[in-house]
């Protein structure tokens, strides 16, 4: 299928292999005691930092930054960058004098939550108890293991999810959700089914593992504990008073001796998502791919929320941050991924792009839930104030350009000082004295005769010149001088002369 | 058609920070160019830039007027411009009022401090565009006949009206109307980093400066026939009239010196003679050499001929405070080896000694004054800082500023934000810098880094960083130089705060004093002088003896010999690989040949190939030829290759026909090229010169690329001379007393190029006798303890990471009282907190009291903070099951908490494996011949590349037996490169270099062995 | 330009703005100050009419309509009400408008493809009720759209002004006001054409004084004001 292909095409990244699922133990029959058990699925995303920000190009080593104490280091790099010795930490002058080639990312730990939630949200397919960690995502599956062929199966299913989605990442399968984010990250691709395996499971694990913080563990190390059953072995009173009460509760909650109540993330009560694309396109055909996976997520969510979509709109963001939209109407609601991408594809073969997109956006205008009555997501705004209903109204007959505010731009460039921006959406400013009412887009090139300006009849001037002169930074430099003048009905107008070429231009009328 | 004159009134130069968009000499050259009758520089509230502008000013024979621009918290902007020196020293007050009132950079002025109404200031008043009556009325009374409006144009609507309104202010309150030109810029075509200095100010991307910044470009140097159309001739007539009554001339500034050092009844030279006389006695007690006396005379005949006994006096006042409190001093700079500086104590380096010309330091030709830099205890020199203050008050002592300028990385940094790249890629941008090698960004660079200098951003990028590198960014202290004045110091130039609280600069930089012919005292840190003092107080202590820097015997063979062979770790100076290589070639038999050693191991000289004819010729390898009497005259000594910058100097007045003056502004040139080039106009004098004295275009070729190679970096002679004391001095100590060098070193760290592990092996190797840090013996700073024979060197608490001094004491002073029983008895008589007692546990210090150190940890984190009226709690709890700490263990918790250890060296563990790898110890090298393929393993604990040396790095490993020294040629360092700066312990396969005594293993393949270490944590400093 | 917002602050500083119950008040919706005081005393209710259409006519566009309407414009951005611009001629300037002291983020702009949309648009907001003003532009248009528009703003009481070139002075209309502007030398020259219980005005001119006064303000003394006598 074509489809199919363009994925394959775009996902360049070598497959991660499914996971391997080691049991510890032979689970024996104990049906008394593990039935209620839960059964947490931890993923532990090591490489969020970046990944957030970047995951489309992993033959180039990129890293992300952040600045610590005044320097700037690595906190996470990518497997190119791996490969050739970056390593968390480093400052970033030591990486480039390590791999001058390095790309770096300044950290955004706003998208990481970003990612990390919008991964929660679609794992809500195997089970609703899906919530976050530090650099993880916790699923309570227990209750959809027999949906999904048990333990094995299931975990083939989410490792393929993830790898579609590109990130790094390791599972681990635990009755406890610390102990199954221990193991993730200790990349123990382990499963453990019953809670008294736990012990044994964990004892192993390097202490890092836990994420104590970083004097704790420099203080166990300096008592020669290297693993967790080295700490196990402290008596439990003296570690509480030597770390304090909360890694006493972090290891009873790992151990399933104490309650780790966990939450399910909440759903958001609008869809709309967005992504960065590494290399600017300009043939629609190549949007493809990049839209497949906001589909997929639009899907997931979707079907977790049970709603349909009617409307939706693809944001095409340009290097200027111009967009063109692409509105995408259903005649029934849907939640079918395919018939999403068809109409998508079809729809994008009559976008002509202005020029090149470096990022897309989806958002759903209007949604339904597939069983229920419509819910506009314009209903909120009634009150005693009926105009956005107004508005409403207007852009549906006129079209959503048709209808907009103008706002200030706080530029000297007469024709950009100012933007049609969506309705109401202007900021009430100071403006700029000495300005015309009306401004003439484009403005309008007068005649010179006798070395006077000419429309119609001569100008009379009567105020300037005002010399403008800005506007070097974005290729559309200026260098005018503006006068006002009086034409033959005593109309006053604004007109300018071009410094270089002594052109005369009419751009606004004072009215 | 005449076009009228006109002097512009109303300038900023760049020195007005990130306004200004000119140079103060551009704006010169510019104004003299368009014929402007003057040019103020009136920068805000500053006058920061003017010597600059007068310099240019004098060069093309401009008319500078000096004022500063003000705008008031509470009322209009003014411009003052100093008319004479009284009106120049209201300015300077009122600057400093303003300056003195704000934080760093900024100031702060109301109308009331214009009540003296800036008596000898012409007051331009910039009207506001709403003008009160008010205002107008307070700028009348305030300054009266002196006020003027100034009219503005700069291409706002409503030209007519606005002259209309002031024409009429002007009628009605009599004050006369001037034109002038908010002028931020030379020339218009400087519109763009003008914005990007707004942007850059606001910290806000160029897009979103918005209204912040200006309209268009008028604010530049006018064309007068331009001016002509826009103002009035009237008031164009009166900018001129203005400029005329400004008579004032910086060069009539002159320094007065303080007068308090004169007793009542003397003059400055009777009083000068007299200490001069008083040291003699003490520096000589058996009476004058008649040489040296000749000396003195002929040099205080020469002081007395130029006046510089108050510069003398002021030196030798500061200096002798220093000795009051014990605080080791030392001049260096022209004329700090003078035999009268050794007579007043300014130096220690003895004229008797040496076979040295003294007046070479102070000669009457050269119109220079004189130099003397003094360091100081790097410790103490707070306290020489404080009695300046105090004896002269801050009204009269200041430090010089340190213009900070715009460097390529800085310029890429700011242009690259304000033009709203992102910080990532400005990072990857200035990365690309890394290697910087020159003053302007290259477009080759940019396409190294993957970066396309064709793209428009990128394209406005690299004009606006290139036309900003150089712009001064702002004003920060100069390290200790002190301007001291006889009155108060603001009449001299403005002083404003620094940084520091309590710290205060003048406006100026250490080159607008010279330019100004105005005296500084260098007040400067040196740490090896800290060291000194305290290896000599321990000796003392020791020995009961009674050495001083002076005392200590000179010319000591074994010291020499301790020097030929190398043997220099720690040793001031001579410490470096590239020393340590040279030293066994050069072999210093002499203070002289120290002080050519000091000299001629530095970039410059290395750069400029002086070192290797040196070198040839020293050992009969090459004859010793001089081109004529005259170069041999100056280069005898050096044996015909220029070392010194003074030899620079005389070269091109006895073979280039310079006079005195231009050697000095030669000279000058040398110490900034790098910085701003300008050599270039003399390379063309300099060789013609030379060719028409009958010297050889190759030589003169030659001579100008050694004295290009002075740059920063040359070395005068006197400083060599002052430097080369404290490496004999230093030398001596190690030599004779090891343990008192070490601990003294390990005491004033950080400092120099080794690791207090590295020093205290060398101690080791050197038989001294190391003690562990134990809280039942040691200080906080490392001790000598006695033994049978020599001193043993007990290390101290400061090697503990994360201890402090505080601590320390309590726990030598409850020592002192009573040995400790256990830990809690040390926790509760020393007052320890949890974190001090687990550094110490994780230190090993605790060893003597606790067992084990995986005991100790638990149990020192066990003990509880005292609780107020209980006391302490003791708690009953199960026992841990911890294991003892194996012998790698200990070690490498030493390494992490201590930065040494004690115990066997961790590659004496892994011997066994490496040699199995087929690797040799650094002992094992020294038996092997020169050329030999061999195998040798390491810590890294160096990595340096110098400056001179292109792409060659130079590693140092250390394992057991010693160190190996490791060159990488740029390809190899290149193509392993991971490895190379990856690697803790190194294995290397190279071919020996072994000559002269010298060994170097030539790096071929590198591997990384730092897994067999585990998470030995050898920090080694890189790139130093 | 900056004598409107001046003396629209002014005014607007005046207690009763919205002169609902104002003693000649012919309007159900009550009339609102012009902002210029011999226009007000020429108008039944002594302002512009709400709940109604004012028609304002011009020669070309520019010729001082909007200098006419700024004042109410801004008090009626002052008390946050919406501003709907329907057809303009050109771009009304952002950056003027605020300086006037109009509130842009209360402003909305609607560019109809055709004047069935524009009229269309125009009875929609005004459908919205006050406060509110909705400005048509109109290069024609006939008295049965005039008068769905003109019952619309009857209905929710906000105000509609139509511009529509001078030779339709002569055409009947269902506007409650029609002025005829001009400019001249810049002044404004107002003809009141027809008013719903007023009587037609033949010339008012209209006349900006202070145009220099907030450039030259030179407060209380008398020898600069003085001064200032002679501009």
């Amino acid at each position: 299928m074509k489809q199919a292909q363009q994925l394959h095409l775009f996902s360049t990244q070598p497959a991660i292999p499914r996971a391997r699922v080691v049991r510890v133990r032979p689970a024996r029959p104990r049906l008394q005691r593990t039935r209620r058990m839960p059964l947490w699925l931890a993923v532990h995303l090591p490489r969020l930092a970046i990944e957030a920000l970047h995951r489309d190009d992993p033959l180039q080593p990129h890293a992300a930054i952040e600045a610590s104490r005044g320097t700037m280091r690595i906190a996470s790099m990518n497997e190119a960058a791996a490969a050739s010795g970056i390593e968390a930490g480093m400052t970033l002058a030591g990486g480039w004098a390590l791999l001058p080639q390095l790309e770096v990312h300044e950290r955004e730990p706003a998208k990481e939550r970003e990612c990390l939630y919008r991964l929660a949200l679609r794992a809500q397919r195997f089970t609703p108890l899906s919530t976050l960690d530090e650099q993880a995502v916790l699923l309570e599956v227990r209750g959809s293991l027999a949906l999904f062929g048990g333990a094995e199966a299931l975990l083939a299913r989410a490792a393929e999810m993830f790898t579609q989605a590109r990130f790094t990442f390791s599972l681990a399968l635990a009755p406890t959700p610390r102990a199954a984010l221990w193991l993730a990250r200790a990349q123990r691709r382990v499963h453990v089914d019953a809670p008294d395996e736990l012990p044994g499971a964990l004892g192993d694990l390097p202490l890092a593992a836990t994420g104590f913080a970083p004097d704790v563990l420099e203080h166990l190390h300096g008592l020669g504990a290297r693993r967790l059953q080295d700490v196990m072995r402290l008596p439990r009173d003296g570690i509480g008073r030597r770390y304090g009460a909360r890694i006493v509760r972090e290891l009873d909650q790992a151990l399933g001796r104490l309650p780790d109540v966990r939450l399910p993330v909440p759903l958001p009560k609008r869809f709309s998502t967005r992504l960065d694309v590494v290399h600017e396109i300009s043939l629609t055909a190549n949007l493809l791919p990049p839209l497949g996976r906001l589909l997929d997520e639009l899907e997931d969510y979707l079907a977790v929320t049970q709603q349909g979509v009617r409307r939706m709109v693809i944001d095409l963001v340009h290097r200027d941050r111009s967009i063109t939209p692409v509105a995408i109407g259903f005649a029934n609601a849907t939640r079918d991924g395919r018939r999403m991408r068809q109409l998508v594809e079809q729809r994008l073969e009559s976008v002509a792009l202005p020029a090149p997109v470096l990022e897309i956006g989806l958002k759903v205008t209007e949604m339904t839930l597939l069983a229920g009555a419509d819910r506009s997501l314009f209903q909120e705004g009634r009150g005693d104030d009926r105009w956005p209903e107004i508005v409403e109204t207007l852009r549906m007959r006129l079209g959503d350009d048709a209808v907009a505010s103008v706002a200030h731009v706080e530029d000297y460039r007469p024709e950009r000082a100012w933007r049609f921006v969506a309705p109401g959406q202007a900021q009430d400013t100071a403006g700029l004295p000495n300005r015309p009412c009306w401004l003439l887009t484009p403005p309008q090139p007068l005649t010179e005769r006798r070395g006077q300006p000419f429309l119609d009849g001569p100008l009379r001037i009567i105020d300037g010149p005002e010399r403008i002169e800005t506007g070097w930074w974005d290729e559309a430099d200026v260098s005018r001088d503006y006068f006002s003048a009086l034409d033959a009905n005593h109309r006053r107008l604004w007109i300018c002369r071009e410094v270089k070429t002594g052109r005369w231009w009419w751009q606004g009328v004072f009215a | 058609m005449n076009i009228p004159e006109y002097a512009e009134l109303h300038c900023i130069s760049n020195f007005t920070f990130l306004r200004g968009a000119s140079h103060p000499e551009e704006l010169m050259a510019r104004a003299r160019e368009l014929g402007y009758r003057a040019l103020a520089i009136t920068d805000e509230c500053s006058v920061a830039g003017v010597v600059r502008a007068w310099e240019a000013a004098r060069e093309h024979g401009m008319h500078l007027i000096v004022g500063a621009e003000f705008r008031l918290e509470d009322g209009p902007k003014l411009v003052a411009l100093a008319r004479d020196r009284s009106g120049y020293n209201s300015l300077c007050r009122v600057i400093t009022r303003g300056r003195r009132a704000a934080d760093k950079g900024e100031y702060r002025l109301s109308r009331a401090d214009f009540a003296d109404g800036l008596p000898g200031c012409w007051v331009l008043w910039v009207p506001e565009e709403i003008i009160a009556a008010e205002t107008a009325q307070w700028v009348r009374g305030q300054f009266g006949e002196r006020a003027r409006i100034a009219a503005e144009w700069l291409g706002e609507p409503g030209r007519e009206a606005r002259f209309a309104q002031l024409q009429a202010i002007s009628r009605a309150m009599h004050i006369p109307v001037v034109a002038s030109g908010d002028v931020h810029m030379h020339v218009r075509g400087r519109r763009a980093l003008q914005d990007m200095l707004t942007a850059i100010r606001l910290r806000t991307p160029l897009m979103q400066a918005g209204y912040h910044l200006y309209p268009n470009g008028e604010r530049h140097l006018r064309r007068r026939e331009r001016l002509a159309e826009i103002y009035p001739a009237e008031w164009l007539a009166e900018s001129v009239r203005l400029a005329q009554a400004c008579t004032f001339r910086l060069d009539e500034l002159s320094y007065e010196y303080p007068e308090e050092l004169v007793p009542a009844g003397e003059t400055p030279a009777s009083h000068l003679r007299k200490l001069t006389e008083k040291g003699m006695k003490t520096r000589w007690p058996a009476g004058v050499d008649e040489r040296i006396r000749a000396q003195i005379e002929r040099e205080l005949a020469l002081i007395e001929q130029r006046r510089y006994e108050p510069f003398f006096l002021t030196v030798h006042d500061v200096v002798s405070f220093a000795r009051s409190r014990g605080i080791l001093c030392q001049g260096r700079g022209s004329a700090a080896n003078s035999a009268v500086c050794y007579c007043l104590g300014i130096t220690e380096v003895d004229p008797a000694r040496q076979p040295m010309v003294f007046e070479r330091f102070i000669s009457a030709e050269r119109n220079e004054p004189p130099d003397i830099d003094v360091d100081f205890e790097h410790e103490r020199r707070e306290e020489v800082i404080q009695y300046i203050y105090e004896k002269y008050g801050r009204a009269r002592a200041a430090l010089a500023a340190t213009v900070i300028s715009y460097r390529p990385r800085s310029a890429i940094r700011d242009v690259g934000r304000a033009l709203g790249l992102a910080t990532a890629q400005i990072e990857n941008l200035a990365n690309a810098m890394q290697w910087w090698d020159g003053s302007k960004v290259g477009e080759e660079r940019l396409r190294e880094a993957g970066v396309d200098p064709q793209s428009p951003v990128i394209r406005k990028l690299i004009v606006l960083v290139n036309e900003l590198i150089g712009f001064p960014r702002h004003l920060s202290q100069h390290v200790g130089g002190f301007v001291i004045a006889r009155h108060s110091l603001d009449e001299l130039v403005p002083v404003e705060n620094a940084a520091m609280p309590e710290r205060t600069v003048i406006q100026w930089d250490k080159d607008d004093l010279e330019s100004l012919g105005l005296l500084k005292v260098d007040v400067l840190g040196l740490g090896m002088l800290t060291m000194i003092r305290r290896a000599l107080d321990m000796v003392n202590g020791f020995r009961g003896t009674n050495w001083t820097m002076a005392t200590l015997p000179g010319e000591d063979p074994r010291v020499y010999e301790m020097i030929q062979r190398a043997d220099t770790m720690g040793v001031f100076q001579v410490e470096s690989r590239a020393q340590m290589a040279m030293l066994p070639r050069f072999r210093p038999r002499n203070f002289y040949d120290l002080v050519i050693e000091v000299a001629i191991v530095r970039p410059g000289p290395i750069q400029g190939d002086m070192v290797h004819p040196y070198l040839r010729r020293r050992s009969g390898e090459e004859p010793v030829e001089y081109p004529s009497e005259a170069i041999r005259s100056v280069l005898e000594r050096t044996l015909g290759v220029p070392i010194f910058q003074e030899q620079a100097m005389q070269i091109a007045v006895v073979a280039a026909g310079f006079t005195p003056g231009e050697a000095d502004q030669l000279r000058r040139a040398m110490a900034a090229w790098r910085k701003r080039g300008g050599m270039e106009k003399f390379e063309r004098k300099l060789i013609d010169g030379m060719r028409a004295n009958g010297y050889s275009e190759q030589f003169a070729r030659q001579i100008y690329r050694q004295l290009q190679g002075f740059g920063e970096y040359g070395f005068p002679e006197s400083h060599a001379a002052s430097f080369a004391l404290l490496v004999y001095v230093s030398a001596w100590l190690k030599c004779h007393e090891p343990a008192a060098f070490c601990a003294a070193l390990l005491n004033s760290q950080p400092m120099g190029f080794y690791q207090p592990s590295q020093l205290v092996q060398d101690a080791r190797r050197h038989g001294v006798e190391v003690r562990p840090a134990d809280v039942a013996a040691s200080d906080w700073d490392c001790t000598l303890e006695r033994t049978a024979t020599e001193p043993a060197l007990r290390l101290g608490l400061r090697l503990v990471k994360g201890f402090n001094a505080e601590a320390a004491a309590r726990i030598a002073a409850a020592r002192a009282r009573q040995p400790f029983l256990d830990v809690t008895d040390l926790v509760e008589r020393a007052g320890l907190s949890r974190q001090e007692v687990d550094a110490l546990a994780a230190g090993g210090a605790l060893a003597s009291l606790a067992g084990n150190r995986h005991r100790v940890r638990w149990q020192v984190a066990g003990v509880e903070e005292a609780m107020p009226l209980l006391g302490r709690p003791r708690f009953q709890e199960g026992e841990p099951l911890l294991r003892a700490p194996t012998e790698a263990e200990n070690l490498l918790a030493d390494y992490a908490r201590l930065g040494l250890t004690l115990g066997r060296h961790p590659l004496a563990l892994l011997r066994e494996r490496l040699r199995g790898l087929g690797f040799l110890t650094a002992a094992e090298l020294a038996e092997t011949s020169d050329g030999s393929t061999v195998r040798v393993a390491g810590l890294v604990i160096n990595r340096q590349r110098p400056g001179t040396a292109k792409g060659v790095i130079f590693m140092t490993l250390e394992d057991e037996t010693g160190h190996a020294n490791l060159i990488l040629w740029r390809k190899v360092a290149e193509r392993q490169r991971r490895v190379m700066l990856g690697a803790r312990l190194l294995g290397v396969t190279g071919v020996l270099q072994h000559k002269h005594g010298v060994l170097h293993v030539v790096a071929g393949r590198l591997e990384d062995h730092s897994r067999l270490i585990g998470s030995l944590l050898t920090r080694s400093r890189d790139f130093h | 330009m900056g004598t409107c917002s001046e003396q629209s602050v002014k005014l607007d500083s005046l207690p009763g703005v919205w002169r609902a119950g104002d003693r000649r008040s012919v309007s159900e919706h009550g009339n609102f100050s012009t902002g210029f005081k011999e226009l007000d005393e020429c108008l039944p209710g002594g302002g512009w009419p709400l709940g109604g259409l004012t028609e304002i006519l011009s020669r070309r566009n520019g010729s001082g309509e909007l200098r006419l309407l700024l004042p109410a414009l801004v008090r009626l951005s002052l008390r946050k009400g919406w501003i709907s611009w329907v057809a303009p001629p050109h771009v009304p300037y952002a950056p003027a408008l605020a300086a006037q002291g109009i509130r842009l983020s209360r402003m909305v702009v609607v560019r109809p493809r055709s004047m069935r949309d524009a009229l269309w648009a125009a009875e929609q907001t005004l459908r919205q009720g006050a406060p509110s003003a909705t400005l048509l532009w109109l290069e024609g248009g006939d008295e049965k759209a005039l008068r769905r528009l003109q019952l619309a703003a009857a209905e929710s009481g906000s105000w509609g002004i139509v511009f529509r070139p001078q030779q339709y002075a002569r055409t009947s209309s269902p506007s409650m006001l029609r002025l005829a502007v001009d400019t001249e030398d810049d002044a404004l020259r107002v003809r009141i054409l027809k008013c719903r219980g007023g009587r037609p005005v033949e010339e008012l001119h209209l006349s900006d004084h202070a145009r220099f006064r907030a450039r030259c303000q030179v407060m209380g003394d008398d020898l600069a004001s003085n001064a200032f006598t002679n501009l």
